[in-house]
């Protein structure tokens, strides 16, 4: 039984819209996610006991249910409550809320980490708050926080996967779909992996260049 | 508007119980057999032997860059090819063990590194062999100190068992799609499978906590 | 390049390279897959239960007409001690797996298309398959099949139901429609695909007509059958083309029990009304 090159050649077109699709899922899924995940991240370090509890319930929850699960329940339970969205908006919807519970966690540290003697030093030379957050604060916990960022999105690169379930068509969905037309599961596999592989070390090679960037007026 | 049905929970608890049970042995399992690949690997991997560094690398990271369920449909259609017939839940185990031993792997690899040389040195010049300082002194100190992360990746574990159910295993999450498929229900179903998933995860969580303040108890 | 980049691209070409060339790895030839089942001991047959009436999961076992109609057609080989291991898989790549040598079977409710013919063997037809559309029950603008022009629809990946869609639409273009709108495909099976009938993210899908039934009967009120598609169609089972000794026994207990008369007792059962089947594997375009 041989390599079917064929396939290759005749599936290429539709395994790169699956990539992009992969790609769009996995940037809005992450964007979105740094967004919750920021406010959650917040309401956990508020003074309010009832936004830190209902963080604490949103990280806790979501970061001990399989993603698979949630992904159903978006996709299933929602319409019955008048709420029905498209299945890329729900599986971006469940990937968002997934990765922004992580990111919830990793950015508390980092805002944590970043001491208050940073931000009253930047006061004490007569920056603003807003000045001090934006030009010291962030910067630092930029870098902080970029390496586990970044992992997070190679993370999300490789969940939107499971988004194949609910009909979305990325990768594995192509994949999936190439395997049931040619009764060849090697080839689509293949294909597949090797793309996968692809896109992980494009973003890590992105993010380490973003890293050094960053912290060339810090070295 | 539906409301919240206890009664459908109460009814399809012994069947989801029953699928949470098959969802603990492909875990259970699947853990074990990480860590007995984890552990040469984390060492392969900082081996004198260029071969061995090279090819462990490369299983680390196109497991850690490549999807889950990928690896799992893999593993279920391509050793046909060579002869071996794995069935669901054999597929399900080893795709686990290989991608929870090749994380592991690295937080092991992290530990190590973090140990300081003085351990293994004053290890050697007591006599012992590089196994015997690997088994009796450099690995409890290591799991001692990542404990944390084991437990962690543990939890992920158990979570990414649900992406068995792509190959129809009836575990939890599978036996949950199929009690929705037939009295339609997903709040009700997919709330209750997501608890006994937290409950699981806890289980395991205060077992680790347990396991921790013990193996401190050496310090 | 960074030296690890170095290493992944020659290890990737490496790979691609070996397996270009490894196809030479040869099965053993063997004696027939019959006697390596009676020898091992054990039929595995692939199946895909999401399929009431003709093979569903109930109370954890699999159920349905063809799950009554596969014992009583393995009870030659069970009384000669060999094991039944049937396998519970997604439908998309049920073939794939035959092909791969996953499993011994297929007994599901599978269309004999001439397509899969040019790979694989069926048996005699197993019970009747036409198409019917299902939609939402107060879908008023859906009544027949050539509503659907402009609509939503969706289906099971892989299977004849899509290709049907596919074509239907290439028809309304010809006659100077816009085709159906969008085929949604779907890799989990028809739980999703009624739902999504229900919430409205997609207008109606094909199914055969048996199991339109069932659904009529397990939720009635919700939906509507919107007429026919396509000629009569069969289902069969599949083997691997090579293993004709296995497809020979298939056929000639089916058409013992079909003599017999239990073919017409189980579709009483299940169906509630006999079909008539050729006697002879019969393939659809």
């Amino acid at each position: 039984m041989q390599f079917d090159w064929s396939i290759v050649a005749r599936y290429g077109g539709s395994f790169v819209d699956g990539a992009v699709m992969t790609l769009v899922v996995s940037v809005a899924a992450t964007l979105i996610g740094l967004v919750i995940g920021m406010l959650a991240a917040l309401a956990r370090l508020s003074p309010w006991v009832f936004l830190r509890g209902v963080a604490r319930a949103y990280v806790e929850i979501i970061r001990g249910t399989p993603l698979l699960v949630q992904l159903f329940f978006l996709y299933a339970a929602l319409p019955l409550y008048g709420i029905r969205l498209s299945a890329v908006a729900s599986g971006i919807v469940a990937l968002s809320l997934y990765t922004g519970a992580f990111a919830a966690e990793i950015l508390r540290a980092g805002i944590t980490a970043v001491q208050r003697g940073h931000v009253e030093a930047a006061r004490s030379l007569g920056m603003s708050y807003g000045q001090a957050m934006r030009r010291i604060v962030m910067p630092l916990m930029a870098v902080q926080v970029l390496p586990p960022l970044t992992s997070e999105f190679t993370g999300v690169i490789k969940w939107s996967s499971l988004l194949s379930v609910v009909t979305v068509p990325e990768l594995t969905y192509t994949a999936y779909r190439a395997i049931g037309e040619t009764y060849s599961a090697v080839e689509p596999l293949v294909v597949a992996g090797l793309l996968y592989w692809g896109l992980n070390d494009l973003v890590v090679a992105v993010g380490r260049g973003l890293e050094r960037r960053l912290t060339r007026h810090l070295a | 508007m539906r409301g919240f049905d206890v009664r459908i929970v109460i009814e399809s608890l012994p069947l989801l119980l029953r699928g949470a049970l098959i969802t603990i042995q492909v875990s259970a399992l699947g853990l074990l057999l990480a860590a007995l690949i984890a552990v040469p690997v984390a060492f392969a991997r900082l081996s004198r032997s260029r071969i061995l560094r090279t090819t462990t690398f490369l299983y680390l990271d196109f497991v850690r860059g490549t999807p889950l369920l990928l690896q799992l449909f893999a593993i279920f259609y391509l050793p046909p090819l060579l002869g071996i017939d794995l069935s669901p839940f054999a597929s399900g185990v080893i795709a686990l063990g290989l991608n929870g031993g090749a994380y592991t792997a690295e937080i092991l690899r992290g530990g190590i590194q973090a140990l300081p040389r003085g351990q293994t040195e004053s290890a050697r010049a007591l006599g012992m062999s590089a196994l015997q300082s690997a088994r009796r002194i450099v690995l409890p100190q290591v799991v001692a100190n990542v404990l944390p992360a084991l437990a962690n990746e543990s939890a992920a574990l158990i979570k990414a068992s649900s992406l068995v159910s792509a190959l129809a295993l009836v575990e939890l999450t599978r036996v949950g799609y199929q009690v929705v498929s037939r009295i339609l229900r997903p709040m009700e179903i997919y709330v209750t499978v997501g608890a006994l998933y937290l409950l699981i995860n806890a289980a395991v969580s205060s077992g680790a906590a347990l396991a921790h303040r013990r193996l401190a108890a050496y310090r | 390049m960074t030296r690890t980049l170095r290493v992944k691209t020659r290890t990737a070409i490496a790979l691609l390279v070996a397996l270009a060339t490894v196809g030479l790895i040869a099965p053993d030839s063997r004696a027939g897959l019959l006697d390596d089942i009676k020898k091992k001991k054990e039929i595995v047959i692939a199946t895909e239960a999401g399929y009431a009436p003709f093979e569903y999961v109930e109370n954890g076992k699999i159920v349905g007409y063809h799950a009554d109609l596969l014992a009583l057609v393995m009870k030659d080989l069970t009384d000669q001690g060999v094991k039944v291991n049937q396998l519970d898989l997604p439908f998309a790549s049920l073939l794939a797996g035959l092909q791969a040598k996953k499993y011994d079977m297929i007994a599901t409710a599978l269309f004999g298309t001439e397509e899969r013919a040019k790979r694989f063997a069926f048996t005699i037809p197993t019970a009747f398959g036409t198409t019917g559309i299902v939609t939402k029950a107060d879908n008023a603008a859906i009544t027949k099949p050539d509503d659907l022009d402009g609509k939503t629809v969706g289906a099971p990946q892989a299977t004849k139901y899509l290709d049907q869609m596919k074509a239907l639409s290439e028809e309304f273009k010809k006659k100077g429609g816009k085709g159906i709108k969008e085929i949604k495909e779907y890799a989990s099976g028809f739980t999703e695909i009624y739902a999504d009938i229900d919430n409205g993210r997609i207008d109606a899908a094909p199914n055969g007509m048996p199991n339109l039934a069932v659904l009529m009967k397990q939720q009635p009120g919700k939906y509507k059958l919107a007429g026919q598609v396509g000629d009569p169609t069969y289902f069969a089972w599949a083997t691997r083309k090579e293993d004709t000794d296995l497809l020979e026994y298939l056929n000639s207990q089916m058409l013992k029990l079909k003599k017999a008369g239990t073919f017409a007792e189980l579709q009483k059962k299940w169906f509630g009304f006999t079909m008539d089947l050729p006697d002879v594997p019969t393939l659809m375009k």
